[in-house]
């Protein structure tokens, strides 16, 4: 079976360099003819008529030797064990014949005449026809279609360890005959020719398989070995433990077949790349506990876990055919301290990503990822990538219309605290602080909820328009005098003196007080709006409010700090009319107490606050009918007042200020502290009380015209009473209240109260609440004053127009804004929906888009 | 020896030298536009606040505020009861120091105002005072309609009218008077 083959296979060569052996009569004329020069002058020392029998010599050896060495042309037997080479004896691994061997010898030894006279052809070179014979075709024909095949498996879950398991065998085959026979027949044992063909072959084995598919299978199948082995996602299982060694041998079956080296070195360091990063997110992501000890234990682990697996990985690699690649895997000091730096940067890159969190979650304690991050922000590119990722973020998570301003406000806040810990100097804050400020200066709330929130109680508002943060930071703050910082770069005297950080802008300035309440007080280039807003919640609080003000004075004094006196000068005479009017009204009671003590009657305490009016917000001067007994007080008082101070008068606002009632009812005593009109309206039903058995009753009309008080308000005071179980809404009439003299026994009792009774409880109570925070603020409303301002507007356009004509809105609205002394604050739309009211009250119309002043017949 | 210095030291400190002189010039000039649009801004608040009526007035662009437009309601009893009539101000930059020039637009019949709408009124003229605004100069030609000054008429036939024949004064009055169209 054999002989017949190797006939068959000598009749019919496959390739055309399977060799006939020439007749040994014919001599090859070209051999020494064609020959280069060098050729010719090496045959010169030579017998020419030995040449020809010479030639057919070599020939004969030349075709013993190739069909000995000659592969059989199919695929490899499946073998099972990898070292069963059993079955490739005979038709792989052929037993060497004696004349096979004195051929071999022949055209290869160096003692050779033949091997010796033709040093240096190609086309005489035994092993460069070896290498096409087992290369070019045996490899591609048979080897290389099953080694896709096994790729594209897609049952086996590792497919490149079988295409390994194959190549080697090929290997084994391959070189088998060569290792045999024809190594030791060349000079130093064949080394040098080993080592080429060896190169040759691993070569095309590997350029012509697809070099992505396997690269990509071994980084998989190294990367779910890493993860394992350093138990990177959770616990190792046994199955995972068990392919240590496997993946350990299999790198030195990839190094002896000559697909190690730097490919797989490239390989292995890329998924180790990733195995880092991902075990940084993996263990690291929201671990953000203060005393980070993170760093330390991630060079911990990359000194003592990683390092050590590489060295692991690296060895086989080491120990391949080429020794000197060995300083290129040596893993050295230098090295791991690399690796500690890359890990580092992983996680700076990690906590960057993490930082809108970490800021946001900076209440509860994500102190620990600032820590990890300040190692990483030392470098500009680090800083650099920091600040403009945390802004991008900012800008698509936080800027947005959606977000309310106090929450804008309180991550602020949180990040001026974040970030003067990652960088004391203020740089980093700075750049990402700057987005922040713009946007909030646009909002038009914000200094009114700085403001209240300065001045809140911290304890007690739970208001969502103020930080309470704010308010507590303001009670904590003691830095109140640390302002002379302006010069600190000219103090000589400063042995902390650092200069501004390489990557400070060219505007940057550096801000000492980074506390957080200098941060929003200086959010407004223009101390208008803050001061005036500050005026208005000031104001407020100075009317509302009966016991001291700490807090108004500290805050006063903070922003004079800021704003310099003379800004301020109206808050200041605010406070101190209320101080100076303590003393005052306290001397004008005395003096009355005296003149009173002799009436026996009992007469209401008056206490009365003395603004001056032309430093306080414009405040609400709504009149109406107070108690006849409250406006006999008032016009004592008044007398007193003008008697203390010469040449004063009060103006009462009636509609400021409390009054503390106690209404007796027949079953109950209520006592309450409300506003002036509240008690104006409950007192409105005392004095037809009791004339009649049942209780008072009045209407909305009736009490508007009585008090000659704006509807508003009688509704307001009437839901209050309400809601407080004083008065009841007539079941007959919504607009007809009477006086609850007694309480339903249901109300008084909640365990046997109906189910309806109870709702209307609740209801009541809810209708309350929602009265007393409504319209009772002290200062006119925005609203108010916008409408004021109107008027004059309207004499404007009323002007405009008599005399320019008819003109269209946006002419209108031009003119108005360079006429208006100060300025026209409203857009086209306020000024189209203004002057629609007023062609709907008939003093202007519309012809041809444009105003016209209608005329008045 | 010291002349020199004492030279310097008596030179007058308000001399300034002519670079100075052209410089403060500059500024002084520019001051004065500023001023001027300043005070009528001021006048016009002024009026829009008062709101005297029959007479009213406002700035013909807002770029320039040197160009107004007045109008007057005829006063009662009077042949021009009833009538508005439309006047241009044009106001000289150094003003209020300098009259306004001030027309009738609205064609008018009157001794004092002549066909092309121009006025003989004192304090239009040589009696112009800085106290005067535009308030007080529509003020006297609103009065001015109803008691025409006939001893220096500028339309002699109307003065000749107003005291010989009132009917026909007043017809000619209504005849001469139309309501310009705004342009």
């Amino acid at each position: 079976m054999t002989a017949v083959d190797r006939v068959f296979a000598a009749v019919f060569p496959p390739l055309s360099e399977y060799n006939i052996p020439t007749p040994a009569a014919t001599p090859v004329l070209g051999s020494a003819g064609f020959e280069g020069s060098a050729e010719a002058h090496i045959t010169i020392d030579w017998d020419l008529k030995d040449t020809a029998a010479e030639q057919v010599q070599w020939e004969r050896a030349w075709h013993t030797a190739t069909i000995f060495l000659s592969l059989p042309n199919e695929p490899f037997p499946a073998i099972n064990d990898r070292n069963d080479h059993s079955r490739l004896h005979g038709k792989w691994w052929k037993r060497c014949t004696p004349e096979v061997a004195a051929a071999l010898k022949y055209l290869l030894s160096p003692d050779s005449l033949g091997a010796r006279s033709r040093k240096g052809q190609k086309q005489h070179d035994l092993l460069q026809w070896y290498f096409e014979e087992a290369g070019l075709r045996h490899f591609i024909q048979h080897v290389r279609p099953r080694i896709l095949q096994l790729l594209e498996d897609p049952d086996a879950k590792y497919g490149v360890s079988n295409v390994v398991t194959y190549l080697e065998r090929a290997h084994t085959v391959y070189f088998h005959n060569l290792q045999e026979y024809v190594y030791p027949l060349c000079a130093n044992g064949g080394e040098e020719e080993k080592k080429w063909i060896l190169s040759n072959l691993t070569g095309l084995l590997t350029y012509s398989l697809p070099q992505q598919k396997i690269n990509h299978d071994l980084s998989e199948l190294f990367k779910t070995h890493a993860e394992a082995s350093l138990e990177i996602q959770g616990e190792p299982s046994t199955i995972e433990q068990r392919k240590i060694p496997n993946v350990r041998r299999l790198l030195t079956r990839l190094q002896n077949i000559g697909m190690g080296g730097s490919r797989l070195q490239k390989i292995l360091a890329g998924v180790m790349s990733g195995v880092l990063s991902a075990y940084i997110k993996g263990t690291y992501a929201g671990d953000w506990t203060s005393r980070s000890k993170v760093t330390a234990k991630l060079r911990y682990w990359v000194e003592n876990r990683f390092a050590r697996y590489i060295v692991e990985m690296l060895a086989p690699l080491n120990t391949g055919t080429s020794p000197q690649t060995s300083p290129e895997t040596e893993i050295t000091l230098s090295d791991v301290e690399k690796w500690q730096e890359i890990a580092i940067n992983h996680l700076g890159a990690l906590r960057t990503e993490e930082l809108f969190n970490i800021i946001f979650e900076w209440e509860n304690d994500s102190r620990g990822a600032i820590e990890d991050l300040k190692r990483y922000v030392t470098n500009t590119a680090a800083r650099m990538h920091v600040t403009n990722s945390f802004c991008e973020v900012i800008g698509r998570s936080l800027l947005q219309p959606g977000a309310a301003t106090t929450e804008i406000l309180q991550v602020y806040i949180s990040i001026i605290r974040a970030f003067s810990l990652l960088d004391p100097k203020g740089v980093l804050l700075d750049r990402v602080a700057r987005p922040i400020r713009r946007y909030l200066q646009d909002r038009d709330d914000t200094a009114a909820i700085v403001v209240s929130s300065l001045l809140a109680d911290a304890e007690t508002s739970s208001s969502s328009d103020v930080l309470p943060e704010l308010a507590e930071e303001m009670q904590n703050n003691t830095s109140l005098t640390a302002q002379e910082d302006d010069a600190a770069d000219l103090d000589f005297d400063d042995m902390e003196w650092m200069p501004d950080p390489v990557d400070a802008g060219p505007d940057y300035r550096k801000s000492k007080n980074l506390d957080v309440i200098g941060s929003l007080i200086s959010l407004f280039e223009t101390k208008d709006i803050f001061v005036k807003e500050f005026q208005k919640v000031l104001g407020e609080r100075l009317l509302k409010q009966a016991q001291t003000f700490e807090i108004e004075i500290r805050a006063l004094e903070l922003l004079k700090l800021r704003f310099g006196e003379a800004s301020l000068q109206a808050c200041e005479v605010m406070l101190r009319d209320i101080v100076d009017s303590r003393r005052v009204d306290h001397v004008i009671r005395t003096e009355q107490n005296k003149v009173m003590s002799q009436r026996t009657e009992p007469v209401p305490a008056l206490h009365a606050r003395i603004l001056s009016h032309l430093f306080w917000p414009s405040l609400h001067s709504e009149d109406f009918f107070l108690p006849p007994e409250i406006s006999a007080s008032q016009m004592l008082y008044a007398t007193g007042f003008e008697k203390l101070k010469q040449s004063r008068k009060l103006t009462w606002l009636n509609a400021l200020g409390q009054v503390t009632v106690q209404l007796d009812l027949e079953d109950r005593s209520v006592t309450e502290v409300v506003q002036t009109w509240q008690a104006s309206v409950i007192y409105a039903f005392q004095n037809e009380e009791s004339d009649r058995g049942r209780p008072a009753t009045k209407t909305v009309q009736e009490l508007t015209s009585s008090l000659s008080m704006s509807e508003s308000f009688v509704r307001n005071a009437l839901t209050f009473w309400v809601g407080r179980l004083v008065l009841q809404p007539s079941p007959s009439d919504a607009d007809s209240y009477h006086v609850l003299e007694t309480l339903p026994s249901s109300a008084l009792d909640p365990s046997s109260s109906s189910k309806s009774m109870k709702s209307t409880l609740l209801a009541a109570a809810a209708a309350a609440d929602a009265a007393t925070s409504g319209p009772a603020q002290a200062l006119r409303s925005e609203e108010d004053i916008t409408q004021e301002k109107m008027e004059v507007f309207w004499q404007f356009v009323v002007g405009m127009l008599t005399n320019q004509g008819a003109m269209p809105l946006a002419r209108i609205v031009m003119m108005l804004k360079v006429v208006v002394p100060g300025g026209f604050p409203f857009g086209n739309e306020e000024l189209k929906g203004f002057l629609e009211g007023r062609v709907r009250e008939g003093k202007l119309e519309v012809v041809g888009g444009q105003y016209k002043i209608k005329a008045s017949q | 020896m010291d002349y020199t210095m004492e030279d310097t030291q008596n030179h007058a400190p308000g001399t300034a030298t002519m670079h100075e002189a052209a410089k403060l010039n500059v500024s002084v000039r520019r001051q004065d536009t500023h001023s001027v649009t300043k005070r009528l801004q001021t006048e016009l608040m002024q009026l829009m606040m008062s709101t005297t009526p029959g007479i009213s007035a406002f700035p013909n662009n807002p770029e320039n505020l040197l160009l107004w437009t007045a109008t007057i309601s005829g006063p009662d009893e009077t042949p021009y009861a009833g009538l508005t009539f439309k006047l241009s101000f044009d106001f000289p930059s150094t003003y209020p120091y300098a009259a306004p020039t001030v027309l009738f637009k609205t064609p008018i019949y009157h001794p004092n105002v002549d066909f092309s709408g121009r006025i003989c009124l004192d304090i239009l003229k040589d009696k112009w005072s800085a106290v005067y605004n535009v308030q007080t100069v529509l003020l006297s030609l609103q009065s001015l309609l109803g008691e025409p000054n006939n001893a220096s008429p500028l339309n002699g036939e109307a003065a000749g009218l107003w005291d010989a024949d009132k009917p026909e004064f007043q017809r000619q009055v209504l005849a001469r008077h139309q309501d310009i169209e705004e342009d």
